[in-house]
Parts: structure tokens; sequence; C-alpha cells
């Protein structure tokens, strides 16, 4: 090297080192980032305490890194890398054909926590046995993309197989509970039942799935044509798209609405203020599309007809249940959707005062098996 | 703090560049210190404490020893060298080997002594192991004494290699702590060294890491015989690429302040014996204990029976250096053993061996001293050991093994290009081509490296896998 060229180097060096370091210090911090849909982390306070046991220097990196400049197109240039040099998965996520992004989910149905709530789940059940009817307590654990669409994964993926786990949960229910929704979902395997960008399944796959349950319980078939099915946006990018940074194919939202004109109130966390619709528009302005069903989670949603059916139903769901709950409309007189996760009754309390006729439980595979709060649906 | 990490790149690094080249020449060294006392107390500010308790040690070791030679006090000499080696070494034995000490002696004995769960203090093999060289240096004659403490600090704590190497001998820097000149050439030679060096780690070494870490986490007695070598091998890569990584970003920053610290690794891969391999892998450590073990007791100059005690004595230290825990101890061992093996007997045959097989012998081994080294489990080692020959009967390939060649082909093939002096070559040869040519040759260097430390930093926002593998040490 000579001097010329090493002025070169150092001038270059320097630009990035400095320029970068000068560009994090004007970025102004974001308090959350859209794009991940998440907080992001905060400048730590600095206390002789958190200093000397290592917490503030720790946080400070955390702090560092999420605040860093051009975040996203950073993590974007890491996705389009490891594309580019063959790679068929990026952060557990699968590059799968036709544009879909696969969440793996490897290591969520063989931890602690997925056991015992296999467990809790059948003493649950055991325990409201004969609190309903027979038929009347259904629970469908409905299984991710990465099961159901495995056709689309790249060539030996093998994940891990996630229908397993869904024959240790039917085995520990007692007869009649379980609700095959892998069965149903399998047979639709080539239409649009998942999000290609999203964790979610769409309102299509909630349709089969309740047609199908709808049927085993011997009331009225529905069918497509009940419906105003009506297409909300088509930009949705959803959250697995989001941890890769990468711009790919983007998702429509449906919803199906009833042709039959049927009233209905909305009470949302004991909250006296009623709304009269189950959809939330204003959430398709933002990047959370999904959250268009209800505005998103919330502990306890209470829906009240007039359909004079004479049951009232209780169903305690995870986010899958969002697109699927909207189809009870017509067959119930109140519906209460439960997010256990952010309630904090006694779930016991709630089912002793509902007078309800019937039960259901509606999650996600994945979304089960790691749930750390399950244990308390037997509180 | 480790180098790999937005912190130290975009905090640290200009923070100790700016203040480092506005102080005067005189001050540098100070600086130094400061900046690397405040390298260390990140994340172990408790420990920094013990460190500058072993850096006045050593320096009133040197200054003691010094005197004595002076008026000529070999006695008082020896005394003050032995003193301050007894404090250094307990110093070590106790932060690194209490624990290991007393869990032996339980199961030894089953005396149920309480651990004290000490937590290890980084680096501190390393700069224990600084500290003692200068002494005895001083003491042989082989070293100045370093009367000035800022200068004296300046070299034991210097941040480039400070927790995980090179071991920096006094005798090899004693000249440019006194008087050095940086320079634009070797400053710029010093950047091109640390961003090649920062995407062996994060790049190459960590992407290892995690091939490494999902076949380490399947379970094992369900493991393919090729898989579980394709884990081995990617191990085997993860180590080299992310150790001798880190002595790239010691020499390199060393470079940038000025310092010319030895080589640390030299292609150990493509070494044809197990004596060619410890000639290459980790330099500074093998000289280290030539110099200050093996020699002192004789080296190979004395009976063969002594000899060969000499050999697995310094390869028992050689383990437990590296951790402790007993699959170190038997690791070092192992390799004695081999050694000895190569020495006495099998080396003259070796040779005669078409070079290809050399190497397969030489990287097997090397191999499954990883193996050994890497699961402080010894049961988990010896499981998957089992599981490499196929000893649960889980077949040889399965659609998982395909599935992980063929995302992580390209990773594989440059983890392998990169392990031999390819890429050199490639390099000197383009630099000859366009010689002559200076703006060819600014443009080309200077779009690989900061292509390097592009990618590196994409890799690094998104907080992927990015362990620190020395803190055994």
């Amino acid at each position: 090297m000579n001097r010329k060229q090493a002025w070169n180097v150092i001038t270059l060096f320097c630009i990035m080192i400095f320029g970068f370091t000068v560009a994090t210090f004007l970025k102004p911090d974001a308090q959350h980032s859209e794009s991940e849909n998440r907080d992001l982390a905060q400048m730590p306070k600095v206390t002789l305490e958190s200093v000397l046991s290592g917490d503030f220097e720790a946080d400070y990196e955390k702090y560092l890194t999420d605040q860093f400049v051009g975040r996203d197109g950073w993590i974007g240039l890491k996705t389009g890398v490891e594309r580019a040099i063959g790679r068929r998965e990026s952060k557990d996520i699968y590059f799968a054909k036709d544009d879909y992004l696969i969440e793996k989910h490897t290591g969520s149905f063989t931890t602690d926590t997925a056991r015992q709530n296999v467990r809790v789940l059948g003493q649950f059940a055991k325990q409201y046995q004969d609190r309903f009817e027979s038929g009347h307590m259904t629970f469908m654990v409905i299984p991710n993309a990465v099961d159901i669409l495995s056709d689309k994964l790249p060539p030996f993926a093998s994940p891990y197989d996630e229908e397993q786990y869904l024959k240790e949960l039917e085995a520990v229910l007692p007869e009649g509970m379980w609700f095959d929704a892998a069965a149903v979902l399998r047979e639709h395997k080539e239409e649009e039942i998942y999000y290609r960008t999203d964790h979610h399944w769409t309102t299509l796959a909630a349709f089969y799935t309740y047609q199908a349950w709808a049927g085993q319980q011997g009331g009225v078939v529905p069918s497509q044509d009940d419906y105003e099915i009506e297409t909300v946006t088509d930009s949705f990018e959803g959250t697995i798209q989001s941890k890769l940074g990468i711009r790919t194919e983007q998702d429509s939202i449906e919803l199906y609405q009833h042709k039959e004109d049927i009233f209905y109130t909305v009470e949302k966390n004991g909250n006296p203020e009623i709304t009269y619709s189950l959809y939330d528009y204003p959430s398709l302005r933002t990047k959370s599309k999904y959250n268009v069903f209800f505005g998103g989670n919330h502990a306890l949603v209470k829906i009240a007809t007039r359909q004079n059916t004479g049951k009232r139903i209780l169903v305690v769901k995870d986010s899958y249940a969002h697109c699927f709950v909207p189809f009870l409309l017509d067959g119930y007189d109140q519906i209460d959707m439960l997010d256990i996760r952010y309630y904090n009754q006694k779930l016991s309390e709630l089912i002793a005062e509902g007078e309800y006729t019937d039960f259901l439980f509606l999650y996600n595979a994945s979304g089960f098996a790691e749930d750390t709060g399950i244990s308390r649906l037997i509180y | 703090m480790v180098f790999s990490s937005l912190l130290f790149l975009f905090r640290f690094l200009p923070a100790v560049l700016v203040v480092y080249y506005l102080a005067p020449r005189s001050l540098r060294n100070l600086a130094l210190l400061l900046f690397s006392l405040l390298f260390y107390a990140w994340g172990e500010p408790v420990y920094i404490i013990l460190m500058l308790v072993s850096i006045l040690v050593s320096y009133m070791g040197g200054i003691m020893v010094d005197q004595m030679k002076q008026k000529n006090r070999e006695k008082g000499a020896k005394f003050a060298l032995v003193a301050s080696s007894v404090v250094s070494l307990s110093l070590l034995g106790f932060f690194k080997y209490a624990d290991f000490a007393i869990d032996t002696a339980n199961s030894l004995t089953g005396a149920g002594l309480d651990l004290l769960h000490v937590a290890l203090p980084i680096g501190i093999s390393f700069y224990t192991f600084q500290t003692m060289s200068y002494t005895i240096d001083v003491y042989r004659g082989e070293a100045r004494v370093q009367k000035n403490l800022i200068s004296f600090g300046a070299y034991v704590t210097m941040f480039p290699q400070l927790i995980a190497g090179p071991i920096v001998q006094y005798k090899t820097i004693d000249e440019q702590l006194r008087s050095r000149k940086e320079t634009s050439i070797q400053f710029a030679e010093g950047v091109n060294r640390f961003m090649l060096g920062l995407g062996k780690k994060v790049l190459l070494a960590n992407n290892a890491g995690q091939l490494w870490n999902s076949i380490q986490t399947m379970s094992v007695a369900q493991l393919p015989v090729l898989t579980a070598w394709m884990g081995l091998a990617a191990y085997t890569f993860q180590l080299y690429f992310d150790f001798s990584a880190y002595s790239d970003m010691a020499i390199g920053l060393g470079h940038m302040f000025g310092f010319r610290f030895l080589e640390n690794f030299n292609y150990p891969y493509v070494s044809k014996s197990i004596t060619e391999f410890w000639r290459r892998w980790h330099i500074s450590l093998g000289t280290w204990f030539r110099d200050y073990v093996y020699i002192p007791l004789g080296g190979n100059r004395v009976s063969r029976l002594f000899h060969v005690r000499n050999i697995l004595v310094v390869w028992l230290l050689t383990g437990i250096w590296h951790g402790a825990s007993w699959n170190f101890v038997i690791w070092g061992v192992y390799y004695g053993v081999l050694l000895l093996i190569e020495k006495f007997f099998l080396g003259k045959y070796l040779k005669k061996l078409p070079s290809a097989i050399q190497h397969v012998y030489c990287l097997f081994f090397v191999m499954l001293g990883w193996n050994l080294f890497v699961f402080e489990d010894m049961g988990a080692g010896l499981a998957y050991m089992r599981a490499l020959f196929g000893g649960y009967g889980s077949g040889v390939v399965n659609r998982e093994f395909v599935y992980l060649l063929y995302n992580n082909a390209v990773l594989l093939l440059l983890l392998i290009l990169g392990s031999t002096q390819l890429p050199k070559r490639i390099g000197g040869w383009i630099c000859r081509v366009l010689s002559g040519n200076d703006i060819a040759v600014i443009v080309v260097r200077n779009l690989f490296y900061a292509g390097i430390f592009l990618l590196s930093v994409a890799w690094l926002v998104d907080a992927s896998f990015n362990p620190f593998l020395y803190f055994r040490f």
C-alpha cells in the first residue's frame, strides 16, 4: 500500500465510522416501530446500581441496536443477502413457494410450557365437563401455516410436525370435545387460507372451519352466499414480513358480513360505551391491519344480539378467533369473547355467572404451545 | 465490551480515536490506558479492581526484580519473581479454578462443600499470562523494566488484546510503548485488517455457529452420521473464524495505534500433522508455554522420560488454561498424547503418505479434539462422538441434512476457502494485475472492505446470533 492508497482507506473508514456515529446521535429516538409492530428500547437511566450490576450497559446496547439509524434498511439488506446466497430461510421463517413467508415454530412444541399446557387443557375440560350439555363444549386448536401448507415449504424442509402435538391435545380431552380443524383446512390447502405475510389464518379459512363445525353441531350449514364478502384492503403486510424487513407480495383482508340483518351491540372490557360494529376500520390505515377485527385484543368482549335462539356462548381465544367469531352472530343471543392473557379476574366466576349454554376454545397451535398464561384457565 | 458490536464501532472506537490522536504524544499511553479501563469496565465494572491489583503486583514485582539484579542479589531477585508470580497465579487460581477444585474434591470424597460461585473475570487468563511473562523476562534480563506505571498499565489493559488475546509478551512491544510513530500506511493496514476480522466474526463465524447450534440442539440419538459431521465441521469453523477474527481485529486495532502485535494464527486447518497444527493455532499461547514452562523444564534436552513428562505437563496445562472443567483437561492430554505419538513414532511414516491423506488425518483428529472441547458435559460429548460414528443406528443422511446442506452451501464453501491461503493469493494477484493503476486499486480495495463492513453492520443491527466464546478462558 502506498500513501495515497492509505489515505483513501482512512478517509472511507472515517466517513463510515464517524458518519454513522453522528447519524445515530442526530436521529430522534422512536418510541415504537411501526414496521416491526413493537415498542423499541429507550435510553436507560444511569444509576450507580445499574452501572455496577452491568444492567445499564446491557440496556444501553439494546437501545443502540433498536434505535440504530436506518434499522429497517439494514435488516432488509441482511435478508436480501441471505436469499441471494440461496438460503431458503431466515430467522426461522421459510421463504416458501408462491411468495409465502412461513414461520417454522421450531422448538415451540417441545418446551415444558407446551407440555404443561396440554395437561392444563385436559384438566380444564374435565372440570367443566358436566357444566355444559354434551356437544356444547368444543376445543379447536388451529394448526399453523407450516403444517397445512407443507407443500409450499422449500425442498427437504422438515419442521416439527404440529399434528403430533394436536393429537396429544385431542387425547387429553373427553370424548366429543375436540374439533379437527386441521382436517378441514387440509381439504382447502390450495386456497387462500393463510396470509402470505402474517401469522394468522384468513377469513376464508375461518369460514370453512365454521361451516364444518356448524354442520357437525347439527345446525344449518352456511354457504358463502349467505355473506356479503368485502375485501377491505389489499396492502396488508403482516408480522412475519416485518421481521424480515423485505418487500414481498401484499395480502388482502376479507370481511364476511351476514346478508341477513342482525342487530347487535358490542361492549369491550366492561366499558359503558357500546358500539355497533365488530370491525375497527381505522385500523386499516395502520400497519396492524388485522386489527380491523375488533380493534385487536381485549380482555373481554360482550356481544349481545336479538336472535332469540336461547343460546349463549363463551369463546376463550387468542387472535385467531377474531375472524371466526363474526360467523357466530346469527346463532347466539350472547357471545362473550375472552382473552385470558389480558383478563385479570377468575374464569371460574365468569362461567358461574354467565348462564352460558355453549363453550368454544379457539387458539392457534404455536400460540397455544408458547402461551405461559394457559394455567390461568383453571383458576 | 466486544469488537463485534454497534457499541464498539459507533461509540467506543470513534471516541478513542479522536482522543488518542488529539492527545500529545506524551499522553497517548494514558489515553489508551483510560479507554482500555472503560472498555473492560463495560460489562465487568467490579472486576476492574482485580485487574488493577494484578497490574500493580507485576509492576512492583518487575521493579523489585530489577533492583535486586542491579545489586547483584540473585536470591532476592528470584524471591521477588516468585512472590509476584505466586500472587498472580493465586488470583487466577481462585477466580478460575476454585469451584472446579471444590467440585472435584466433592465428587472424589463426597465432602459436600459448597461451591463459591465466583463469576470468572473476563480475560483473566490472558492478562495474567501477560503480566507473568513481563516479570519473568525482567528476571531473565530479556526485557527492560518499565518504571512508568501508565505505560505498564497500558500494556496490560490495552483493549485490542485484553479479552481474547493474542497474548502479547512485554518484550515484543517494550520499544513501541516507549516510542512509536503512527503512520498513515500502518493505520490503513490496520483498518483493513480490522474489517477483515469483523467480517470473519460476524458474517462467517456467527453463521457457522448458528448451524452448529441448530444441529447441537437436535436429539443426538437421532442424528444421522453426516449431520453430526456437518455440525462438528460447523463448530470447527466457528471456533477458528471467531478466534482468529478476534486476533485479526486486535492486530488491526493495534496498527491503528502504532503497535505491531505478532501473528496468532497461520491457517491452522491446512496443517498436515498435529505438530504442525499447533505451530499454526493460537501461536501466542503455544509460545508462552514453550518459553515459560517447556524450556525451563528442560525441553527436549533431557532424557526421553523427562522429555515425555515435559510434553505432557505443557499439554495438561494448555488444556486447563482453556477452562476449569474436566473436558478441557482431557482435551489437553489428548493433544499431548497425539504429539508424543507423532514425535516418537508416527511422524516419519506420516511424511511418506500422500499429502491429501496427511490433511485428512490431521483434520480428523483436530475435529475429534473439538468434540471433546465443546461439550463441558463429558456425557454429552461422548454421546455426540457416538453419533459421529453411527453408534445410534440413525442412518447416514436424512431430509434435514439435505436441507441444511443446500441452505448452507455458500457459507460452507466460504468457510472452506477462507481456511486456506486462497483468498490471500487472489488478493495478491488482483493487486499485481492492477499495480500501477492507483485508482483501480483504491476502488477495488475499498469496495471489498466497505462491503464487508456494511454487511457486518447489517448483521449486527439485526442483533442475530453473536456469541462471545472465550468467557471460559
